[in-house]
């Protein structure tokens, strides 16, 4: 790989992002197909504890989603 | 009874998890398949009658045109971070998903027309087509020519600029670079296939997510102040507020996914010296942060439209 091209010189690197970003305080119920928060079952995306919206995953910008992965 | 509606997608695509509640909401029955979970599929697609037979956590189902399909899955794996064996079966299986589209059905989007429109050069082309502004661009190896004017310019990777060593990932966002560096580097730059364009600077940047014939235009700023470069770079103090554009603009974009064949899309547009510059569309962009810090509803719109079976 030329590493002087300037889209390679100037791109920038983060740690590799965790494959499975499991929220905190969740688990997926693979019955309905969404996160529940552990404590009151609740769908998590509906709730307060719901993952910090972002243009990223993990806050590392990959493209937005299903770019790379 | 209806047919289900297909989710195919990623356990971690929060998004999903927001078109299910709105799904549950409606009573429309549906399944959701992730990448991760492929375990507990059973699935047997017949190409003569076009039917799809499905078994996953003790619910069978079965597709046969009369069902919608919201898909996020990617059209090509740019960079998966499976190898050998592992890489091989999830290749096949995303193969496989992308092919349920032979039994028909309602799709947000068909993962053909993810495909197609994923090129920047075929979109540029359609966008300028259907009357959208778009900048001075050349795609190629060779600095042929330079853009109008004197300032900086704007490079792109041709495709999404990513790949990963041992330890990091790497990611490449739109440069704005003088033009006497980019002479400099002309003939590194033969090595790999770029995007030059004119750069629109001072511009406020426009995120226009489309379903169908709706659209939600969100403004991106810093503070109240326009963003240099790519606003991706930025992780703090970025401001969004929802604003309307002119008819003809969300109009033109409409145009301009109903020619790609896609029923979603997130357009990146840009305002600057006086009029709306299109930028690129993502067919499978991110809403989900837009939609929670605003309350736009595209939720709910996706909800309903794959209820119907039909773009709102």
């Amino acid at each position: 790989m030329n590493m002087e091209h300037l889209l390679i010189r100037k791109a920038i690197r983060n740690p590799k992002p965790d494959p499975e970003p499991t929220p905190s305080g969740a688990y997926y119920d693979p019955a309905v197909g969404a996160w529940r928060l552990n404590e009151t079952g609740e769908l998590l995306m509906r709730t307060p504890e719901r993952p910090r919206p972002q243009t990223k995953k993990n806050d590392v910008e990959t493209g937005e989603d299903q770019k790379g992965y | 009874m209806r047919s289900p509606v297909l989710i195919l997608t990623s356990k971690f695509d929060f998004g999903a998890d927001l078109l299910v509640a709105e799904l549950r909401d409606r009573a429309t029955p549906y399944h959701r398949i992730n990448i991760e979970d492929l375990e507990g599929l059973r699935v047997s697609a017949d190409p003569f009658h076009r039917r799809i037979v499905g078994h996953m956590y003790d619910h069978e189902f079965c597709i046969d045109g009369a069902h919608s399909v919201y898909c996020k899955r990617p059209a090509y794996l740019r960079n998966a971070s499976a190898a050998g064996a592992e890489r091989l079966v999830r290749l096949h299986w995303e193969s496989l998903l992308r092919s349920l589209e032979m039994a028909g059905g309602y799709w947000i989007n068909s993962p053909v027309a993810i495909y197609r429109s994923e090129h920047k050069l075929t979109q540029l082309a359609v966008a300028s087509e259907v009357g959208l502004s778009i900048p001075w661009t050349r795609f190629g190896n060779w600095i042929r020519e330079h853009p109008p004017g004197s300032g900086p310019v704007a490079l792109k990777g041709v495709d999404t600029v990513i790949w990963e060593d041992e330890e990091y990932l790497h990611f490449g966002y739109t440069e704005l670079i003088d033009r006497r560096e980019m002479d400099a580097a002309a003939e590194h730059l033969q090595s790999m296939p770029f995007v030059l364009q004119e750069g629109l600077e001072p511009k406020i940047d426009i995120r226009l997510t489309v379903i169908g014939s709706r659209c939600w235009a969100v403004r991106i700023t810093h503070g109240d102040e326009p963003i240099e470069g790519d606003w991706r770079l930025r992780k703090e103090g970025v401001n969004y507020a929802e604003v309307v554009l002119p008819a003809t603009v969300n109009q033109k974009c409409i145009d301009l996914l109903t020619k790609l064949g896609l029923v979603f899309g997130a357009v990146d547009l840009v305002e600057a010296k006086g009029e709306y510059h299109f930028l690129e569309v993502n067919p499978l962009g991110e809403w989900v942060w837009l939609d929670q810090e605003l309350d736009l509803g595209i939720a709910k719109a996706l909800g309903e439209a794959l209820t119907r079976g039909n773009a709102p």
